[in-house]
């Protein structure tokens, strides 16, 4: 009974062009269009080049943890190539002066806390800033276990730790694709795994009976709705994902985007990104109370803002230091900063730190549709 | 008993779509809802059904109380929704397997009924089309097709004919009183009193959520006083005359319109005879002239003084 339902969504969906066009064409057109106008213009031999200033204060030389950070970020790891920061140790004076000329993107100073200051927001500002959250991160996990089990110190815990920082890679960009370029497709991508919402809201469309003739169809045939509803976003799940694995493929192959080696990822990236997208489109389609049409303009209106606010590095990086909280509740951000953080860091802790935020937004997405929904008879039709 | 309504209220905020209805459906009857548009067939079939929520009443089905979740209830129910329940990306036979597959697992007998069906709804030449490339009617075909595929023994049709062509309609009743002969109890619903005339062996009348009457078409004529209405082609006639022509024993009403008079006699014996009489006496012309018996437009007239349909 649930393959049959799910056999036939299955085949709905796919034959579902509306959807196939918000869901795929979209994006794969976009991304046409774009590979060819942006990728002329972009500069090819566009190198990142993080300058940072450390100011050489007391708290600096006390705080051994951190010198040894800094140093091993200050291009010193030479068998791994060279490092894209270039940092200097100077008085405060001096660095606020540099900042001023703009000789460097911002400097870090040590006292109780570590700060980070900047005048401006970028990318460079922005990678500054994740190094030294992550950094700050692993010393409070160090601190918290040095209380709890001091002799795991000793065990080479700091070293084992510190491999885990997110270290970013060099990437000498005067490939083809340069970084802009990389994130844009990253957003395409994240943009149409949102665009899954349509998907959803046909499946919630049809499984209520205030809705659509087919959901009451439905809820009179001697089937839990609830049942239904699983089978067809089982359906609408495996529909999205395997458009999305199809504009990857395309996007590697037909227009020479290199997405890096970490592939896997990015097709777990995809999965999740899609059942939150459908899960979005449920919610919408079960919160909004009005025709269809308009549903699907709100959707493709929040989709596209979301969208707006990741395509280009500079407003990406924007939101991200000035409005955080909106870069953690935009689900397009969120996909587009997990495939992001596959490309530029080394370990995986800010990547699964997004899929998290995703999974809950699923989570929250799919119990606001159930608790709307899961009234057993209506009140009017 | 197939169905037991009883003191059904259902209401839209203040509006009271269903007061107070009670109905019962016998084993093996085709039992007509009759009543205008807005009088409150769906909403009482969707309550019926348990899709509507309502704020009092008591409602069986098979002599069990109907729920949402009464799914063998439901398994034995076969529903044609008014407005037309299909996936527009699916095709006639897809359609059709998978309404069906909801309720009959087992696959070789749901082919059987899949085919069955389409048979029965003449849409064998239309298997491999979609809903798009159907006509009005045809898609009706399909809506019913959807609904009856898997045999229920309780069919609930809500005005499955409308916009339908006559022909293609008297296809559908013809199919319903077949699919009663094989053993469904079946529901009509409509606001065509000659379909349910046609097909219903009981009938209630329903006007603004309250059962007005109800009975075979024989019982519901003879509730009201008309015995025939005579209906007549007049020339040169003087329209003083008809206070005059009231004076013609048994009349109840009489009315001239556009060089026609229609004459409504209560029951009783020798209406046409005091009517050719007063005619030749006034040496009034006339030209065709027939007499019909009571509608059940003309029950529903008497009873709620207004028309069923306008
Ligand atoms: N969803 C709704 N919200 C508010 N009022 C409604 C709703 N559905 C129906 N009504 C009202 O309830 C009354 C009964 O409507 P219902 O649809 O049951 O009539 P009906 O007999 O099926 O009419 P029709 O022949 O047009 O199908 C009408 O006055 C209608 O306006
Ligand atoms: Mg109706």
């Amino acid at each position: 009974m649930f393959f049959h339902i799910f056999k036939y969504r299955l085949k709905s969906l796919s034959r579902n062009k509306a959807g196939i066009f918000w869901a795929f064409m979209l994006p794969i057109l976009l991304a046409t269009l774009f590979n060819f106008t942006l990728v002329n213009i972009l500069s090819p031999d566009k190198h990142i080049d993080v300058k940072v200033a450390v100011v050489d204060n007391e708290e600096f030389h006390n705080n051994q943890g951190f010198k040894s950070f800094i140093y091993s970020l200050g291009g010193s790891n030479e068998a791994e190539g060279n490092s894209i920061f270039n940092i200097s140790i100077t008085p405060l004076q001096k660095a606020e002066e540099m900042l001023e000329n703009d000789e460097i993107d911002g400097y870090v100073k040590v006292a109780e806390d570590i700060k980070l200051i900047v005048n401006d927001s970028g990318l460079n500002q922005s990678i500054i800033k994740a190094v030294l959250e992550d950094y700050i991160q692993i010393q409070s996990t160090v601190e918290t276990i040095a209380v709890q089990n001091p002799s795991a110190i000793d065990e080479g815990l700091i070293e084992s730790l510190a491999n885990n920082v997110d270290y970013l890679k060099d990437r000498s960009l005067n490939e083809a694709n340069s970084d802009s370029v990389v994130l844009m497709f990253y957003s395409l991508i994240a943009m149409s795994c949102m665009y899954g919402a349509y998907w959803g809201l046909a499946v919630i469309n049809n499984s209520q009976a205030d809705l659509s003739a087919v959901g009451a169809r439905l809820n009179l045939s001697p089937i839990h709705k609830f049942k239904v509803f699983i089978a067809d976003t089982f359906a609408a799940w495996l529909v999205q994902f395997i458009f999305a694995l199809l504009q990857l493929l395309y996007y590697t192959f037909a227009l020479g985007v290199d997405f890096g080696y970490q592939v896997v990822f990015i097709i777990f990236t995809m999965l999740i990104g899609s059942i939150m997208g459908i899960t979005f489109g449920t919610f919408i389609g079960a919160i909004v109370k009005k025709s269809e049409d308009i549903k699907i303009a709100i959707l493709a209106s929040l989709i596209s803002v979301g969208y707006v606010l990741t395509v280009s590095a500079e407003v990406k990086y924007a939101v991200m230091t000035r409005l955080p909280v909106l870069g953690y509740i935009n689900p397009i951000n969120l996909i587009n900063d997990a495939l992001f953080s596959l490309y530029y860091f080394e370990g995986y802790s800010r990547f699964f730190i997004n899929i998290s935020i995703m999974l809950l937004f699923t989570v929250i997405f799919s119990g606001g549709t159930y608790l709307i929904v899961r009234r057993v008879r209506y009140v009017n039709i | 008993m197939v169905i037991k309504v009883e003191g059904l209220v259902k209401k839209y905020g203040d509006l009271v779509a269903v007061n107070d209805l009670n109905l019962q459906v016998n084993q093996g009857e085709v039992f007509g809802l009759l009543g205008p548009n807005g009088s409150g067939k769906t909403t009482t079939i969707n309550c019926i059904l348990s899709l509507l929520s309502y704020s009092k009443g008591e409602i069986q089905v098979f002599g069990k109380p109907m729920a949402p979740d009464a799914y063998d209830i439901k398994r034995n129910i076969g529903v044609i929704m008014q407005n037309i329940a299909v996936f527009d990306e699916l095709t006639v036979l897809e359609n059709i397997d998978y309404f069906c597959g909801l309720y009959i697992n087992d696959k070789r007998k749901r082919r059987n009924l899949v085919e069955e069906a389409i048979e029965f709804v003449g849409l064998r030449d239309y298997k491999k089309f979609v809903p798009k490339e159907l006509s009005g009617g045809l898609l009706r075909r399909l809506n019913i097709a959807c609904g009856i595929a898997h045999k229920p023994k309780l069919i609930i049709l809500d005005e499955p004919t409308v916009a339908v062509d006559p022909q293609s309609r008297n296809n559908i009743l013809e199919g319903i009183l077949k699919l009663n002969r094989d053993g469904a109890t079946i529901i009509y619903t409509s606001h065509y009193m000659e379909e349910v005339e046609q097909i219903c062996s009981r009938i209630c009348i329903l006007d603004k959520g309250s059962i007005i009457a109800s009975g075979s078409k024989e019982e519901l004529k003879s509730m009201i006083d008309m015995g025939e209405k005579v209906s007549m082609e007049v020339f040169d006639f003087k329209e003083q005359l008809l206070r005059d022509m009231k004076k013609i024993p048994n009349i109840q009403s009489i009315d001239y319109k556009g060089g026609r008079i229609t004459v409504k006699f209560s029951k009783a014996s020798n209406n046409l005879i005091y009517l050719l009489d007063y005619l030749k006496e006034k040496n009034i012309k006339f030209g065709k002239f027939y007499s019909e018996l009571p509608t059940l437009n003309d029950v529903f007239l008497e009873l709620t003084g207004k028309e069923l349909r306008d």
